[in-house]
């Protein structure tokens, strides 16, 4: 599986764990645990669809905040673009459900918005890859 | 007495206890939580049930965004006493038919706990497809096709 991220993706990611306080440090760590231990048709066939086209999807995965000790369901909600034809798989957003940063949910328009800047990224060639190596990952972020 | 209101009765789960959970403004992720957990209460899990609803929820999401994962979940835990009917709909596959059982399952559900409506109207809304949903449609074939 080809792993990406987009620049919201990043940007939002930078903004969670700037405060440890703030209580998303594992962030990065339960992403990685959780495509660490899954294949990209597990995902795909066991999150919600938020929309579908042939072999893309756009999904809501429910992740844990470990460090507040937070289940799925208060943790966070990872939004990806998931493609079986080429077996990528894209983190295009990620929110909080509690503290600081908690989002209820994502509109259409954000939808939209997500779907149409992970569209120009990828024209453009600019989505950033990664792989499962947590260190490398993190690395990442605190450039 | 429907299935639904009996399990409701046999658990404990009052409609009373439900409201006063949600009397909050709620968002619509919130809502389906909030019911996820107290349905989970009385889940009994039965695979045959979650196997036919993840069939649903494909052919759906094969046709048209009607429903999300969590309604879809929502209803493997609340339908039990449908399961025969349900049967029957993926045999003689009809997406309409089936958002329709799926609706008036809900609309009976909500006779049993008021807040329902408003996950029936989210529902009938999107259901209408939007014109930014056009949009999305678009985008998304653009993604597949690179």
């Amino acid at each position: 599986m080809e792993l990406y991220f987009t620049n919201d993706f990043y940007q939002q990611v930078a903004r969670l764990i700037k405060k440890s306080k703030d209580g998303y440090q594992s962030c990065i760590e339960d992403i990685i645990s959780f495509i660490d231990c899954s294949t990209l048709e597990g995902i795909v066939s066991g999150n919600p669809k938020l929309r579908k086209f042939e072999t893309v999807q756009l999904l809501k995965i429910r992740l844990k905040n470990s460090r507040q000790k937070l289940s799925k369901r208060d943790g966070y909600r990872l939004i990806v673009v998931s493609n079986t034809k080429n077996q990528s798989l894209s983190l295009v957003y990620i929110y909080p459900k509690m503290g600081k940063y908690a989002q209820a949910s994502i509109s259409e328009t954000d939808e939209l918005n997500l779907l149409n800047k992970f569209l120009i990224e990828s024209k453009n060639q600019t989505l950033r890859s990664f792989d499962y190596q947590l260190p490398d990952f993190l690395e990442l972020f605190q450039k | 007495m429907t299935a639904i209101a009996e399990q409701i009765k046999k658990y404990n789960l009052s409609t009373e206890k439900l409201s006063r959970s949600s009397s909050k403004a709620l968002s619509d992720d919130e809502k389906t939580d909030l019911f996820l957990d107290k349905i989970n209460q009385v889940r009994t899990p039965i695979d045959e049930i979650r196997v036919l609803l993840e069939s649903i929820n494909e052919r759906l999401w094969a046709n048209f965004n009607v429903m999300g994962q969590d309604e879809i979940d929502m209803l493997i835990d609340t339908a039990p006493g449908m399961i025969s009917k349900s049967k029957l709909l993926i045999q003689h596959f009809n997406t309409q038919k089936i958002f329709h059982f799926i609706e008036n399952c809900l609309t009976e559900f909500s006779r049993e706990i008021d807040h329902f409506d408003e996950i029936i109207q989210d529902l009938k809304k999107r259901y209408k497809p939007s014109p930014m949903s056009d949009e999305i449609s678009k985008l998304l074939r653009e993604i597949a096709s690179l």
